[in-house]
């Protein structure tokens, strides 16, 4: 009894402990106000001065940022704040903790103008160490920028548990993937990582629900088969018609496999009704069909001047699928190959092309050089899209 | 508009199926209108679209409506014969069904829960593949591609522009754009809903089928249930609501099956006879409708069919001669209706796999692919619990999983999925496995008859547990 009373205690001490105990921890270094947290080994810039606004940073050659890590907690999201003029590149570093002293690991955080944060989400990183030794930046020849502020973050196991309920119900879209394999649940544990859990590039970044699900079947067909063994008593026993063990198991499994039926077909509606949003719904020109964008809606607007000829050229973003797409919807116009020269063609389609433009004298140009005879641009769908015809 | 050009486009098809089914059947039929109807569709489909593929490129039968009207007609015609004159005084079927229990209340409510969330899924996906644009690779370059130059120029084209020779998705057989052909000639030109929304069919026939086949065995619920598990699988549920052909291949195979299914423990000498008949022109049928029916699954098929037949020997049904009389029957099938296409191949140059010619696929040990499948069947979304629920099932229920009748669905399981296995260890289409892209769509070929077998051994451990 007294064993037991001190289990019950343990219990009521953990679930009724101190709420801060449970809550995410949190520490920043602030620059801005002339402050500069920590000691920080520096190469020479051009400008690293400490102001209102952050450490102003300008580098004429590539330099380094790097301090001594040594934080409160293991840290699994470091948030980056700058401030800057224009859109610029710069690579976050860290150093395993026992690692040599140059074995430093990185990647590079995209930095938008203005004040920005970038949150990197570091257990994405298999090499990744949430107590490293040390991190740092390295900045390239011609970045200018504040940097204002670094927090780290981290969420504790009730909140990452949280978390990974709410990364469970998060949905794919369709993908061109979505045809050859679907990635299912993917869990993750922190919130920056269930924000980009669909949004970068694939396999996502988390913990495949099947990781928890099998082992939790065998353990359970384990607690059943013991069950069985232990208590021979109970084997000749009915549930719903099955030997009694076997119908336990079987009701757990079919928990199991309803729960995953419920996700993975919210998740087929979801791509039913996200179509229905984006296309079904929408009047012809305000359409977009998934990976495709607005390429549907521009081609049909533009078949009846591209039946005029049975070839025409089409200029799309480079590296994109959407030439075959395109001459597909087209069918039997098709559009040029890449090596047929393109002047013998009357009718073009840009797509999605800020680079090509119409000039003065009304030929294209492709950063200022003509690429075509001079036209007349007989529709426009957008920037960088537009039907155009040679003058005769 | 779309979905009543697809249903008005399968009547022929599906009539000359009908007949067909019927007619090898003979004068003791065995199939309820149901299991007619279904398997009518899914023959139907492949053997009238074969014989449009033969008057066009042995007598350049142009593919318009006086041109299918042909083809259906070249079926139609004699099968009717048979039917009303032959068999004309044949005894009508009447097949035995399992008992069903009343059920209760509460299970009564959790059928038509798990219904109505059935059809909601399957409803939803349904409208989107009638509703968007063809949105996948294949479909744009091969399936539906392909069907848009046949239906423009009238003709099989191997060689479709921008291209000025053949390329490997020529390999392909044409029948499936063909079916999109002939709806598009009723509709009076290429219809993007209705040729996409056709796929549809071919999944709703697995389904009807599986609910055939298994009703024969189990009580109601037991059938629904296997429904259920089959329409709750999220790839197969995709790959047939969309414009791909690989569910059209999984319903050949599970048709195949399923008649291999009914026949193994038939006492019947006839009906059993009949319905080997029937798989050796659906064997046939599988070899024309897509690459790997013939490289791969016709052997095996023919393997499973013999084993059926021995099966039915030692079950005293079969003599020694008639399990001959099966081999011979299937190898004239195959020479019969796979030969033609055999020989257009041979003539035209075309390769024998999936635009990749076979005998140039080299061997060698992938170590990465075992890791890939692994993540396929058992971690990604693709299957929910199915793989590791059929394991536990083969491993606790192993002697009902090799014994009649779910031997045929457990065998070809096994044989099918070890030759696949095989190829994606030891040559270049390894990188299907590791890169996730062709990999389950070979899986999709056989869920259904994983299915199957998976509710049978379920519901036979119920049944046996309740024996004395």
């Amino acid at each position: 009894m007294s064993r037991l009373r001190t289990s019950l205690l343990a219990v009521a001490f953990a679930l009724f402990a101190p709420v801060s105990a449970w809550a995410m921890q949190s520490a920043t270094w602030d620059f801005t106000n002339a402050q500069v947290p920590g000691s920080w080994d520096v190469s020479s810039f051009e400008v690293l001065q400490p102001g209102q606004d952050g450490l102003h940073i300008r580098a004429s050659a590539e330099g380094r940022l790097v301090r001594r890590f040594d934080p409160p907690f293991g840290v699994q999201v470091i948030e980056i704040t700058t401030k800057s003029a224009q859109p610029a590149s710069i690579d976050f570093v860290w150093r395993r903790r026992g690692a040599p002293p140059e074995q430093y690991y990185q990647f590079s955080i995209p930095i938008d103008e203005g004040v920005a944060t970038a949150q990197l989400n570091m257990p994405d990183y298999h090499t990744w160490d949430a107590r490293a030794a040390d991190i740092g930046f390295v900045i390239p020849a011609g970045t200018d920028l504040y940097l204002q502020k670094i927090t780290l973050k981290r969420w504790n196991i009730g909140e990452q548990l949280a978390e990974m309920w709410t990364s469970f119900w998060k949905f794919d879209r369709v993908q061109p993937y979505t045809i050859n394999f679907l990635w299912g649940p993917v869990l993750t544990r922190t919130p920056v990582a269930t924000h980009n859990l669909w949004n970068m590039a694939p396999p996502p970044r988390g913990w495949s629900v099947g990781r928890f699900l099998l082992p939790l079947i065998a353990a359970w067909a384990l607690c059943i088969w013991a069950w069985w063994m232990l208590k021979p008593q109970s084997r000749g026993r009915r549930f719903f018609g099955f030997p009694y063990h076997a119908g336990v198991f079987f009701l757990g499994f079919a928990v199991l496999w309803l729960g995953f039926d419920l996700r993975m077909g919210l998740e087929t509606i979801s791509y039913a009704k996200t179509d229905y949003d984006t296309f079904i719904s929408k009047p012809v020109g305000e359409r977009t069909f998934r990976n495709a964008y607005t390429l549907h809606d521009v081609v049909e607007q533009s078949l009846p001047e591209l039946r005029t000829s049975p070839q025409f050229v089409f200029l799309p973003p480079p590296n994109t699928p959407f030439r075959t797409l395109v001459r597909y919807l087209t069918y039997p116009i098709l559009p040029a190959s890449e090596t047929d020269p393109i002047d013998r063609f009357d009718t073009w389609l840009v797509y999605e092309r800020p680079d090509v433009t119409q000039g003065s004298g009304g030929q294209l140009l492709f950063r200022n050089q003509p690429l075509s005879r001079p036209g007349t641009i007989l529709k426009s769908f957008g920037s960088g899209t537009f039907l155009f015809r040679i003058d005769q | 508009m779309s979905l009543l050009l697809v249903l008005l486009g399968l009547v022929p098809p599906a009539l000359c199926g009908w007949l067909l089914v019927r007619c090898l059947e003979g004068s003791n039929p065995f199939f309820t209108r149901l299991e007619r109807g279904v398997l009518g569709i899914i023959f139907g489909i492949t053997a009238t679209m074969f014989t449009m593929f033969l008057l066009q490129v042995t007598l350049s039968v142009p593919l318009d409506i006086y041109g299918f009207l042909m083809a259906f007609a070249i079926l139609l015609v004699p099968l009717l014969v048979i039917r009303f004159t032959v068999l004309r005084h044949s005894a009508s079927a009447t097949p035995v069904l399992a008992p069903t229990p009343i059920l209760p209340l509460w299970g009564k409510i959790v059928i038509g829960m798990l219904g109505v969330w059935t059809i909601v899924k399957v409803g939803a996906a349904a409208f989107a593949l009638f509703s968007t644009p063809t949105f996948y690779d294949d479909t744009i370059d091969n399936w539906n591609y392909r069907a848009k130059a046949f239906l423009h120029t009238q003709e099989i084209t191997l060689v479709i522009p921008p291209d000025t020779a053949p390329t490997g998705i020529s390999s392909y057989p044409p029948l499936v754009p063909l079916m999109k052909v002939w709806i598009g000639t009723l509709a009076g030109g290429w219809n993007e809903s209705a040729a996409n929304g056709l796929h549809a069919v071919w999944y709703i026939c697995c389904l009807v089928l599986l609910y055939c086949v298994l009703r024969r065995r189990v009580s109601v619920p037991w059938a629904l249930a296997g429904v259920y598990i089959l329409s709750s699988l999220p790839l197969f549920l995709i790959q047939g609501m969309n414009a791909y052909a690989d569910v059209y291949v999984a319903s050949h195979i599970f048709a195949v099956i399923s008649v291999l299914f009914m026949a193994v423990d038939s006492v019947n000498r006839r009906t059993a006879w009949s319905l080997l008949r029937l798989a050796g022109v659906g064997i046939a049928l599988l070899a024309v409708g897509k690459n790997e029916g013939l490289a791969l699954y016709a052997p095996l098929f023919v393997f499973v069919t013999l084993l059926c037949a021995w099966m039915l020997c030692k079950g005293s049904t079969f003599k020694t001669r008639d399990v001959v009389m099966t081999g011979i029957w299937v190898a004239v099938m195959l020479v019969v209706i796979a030969g033609p296409w055999v020989v257009y191949k041979q003539l035209n140059g075309l390769v024998f796999g999936n635009a990749h010619s076979i005998s140039t696929i080299s061997v060698s040990w992938h170590k990465d692919v075992p890791f890939a499948i692994l993540i396929n069947l058992f971690l990604e979304g693709n299957w929910l619990l199915l793989f590791p629920l059929f394991v536990l099932l083969l491993l606790v229920r192993w002697r009902a999983a090799f014994s009649s009748p779910i031997l045929i669905p457990t065998v070809f399981f096994l044989l099918a999925f070890g030759a696949q296995t095989f190829l994606y260890l030891f040559t270049s289409l390894a990188s299907e496995a590791l890169m996730q892209t062709g990999y389950a769509r070979g899986i999709a070929h056989l869920v259904p008859a994983v299915v199957l077998a998976t509710v049978m051994l379920m519901e036979g451990w119920l049944r046996q547990t309740r024996q004395p």
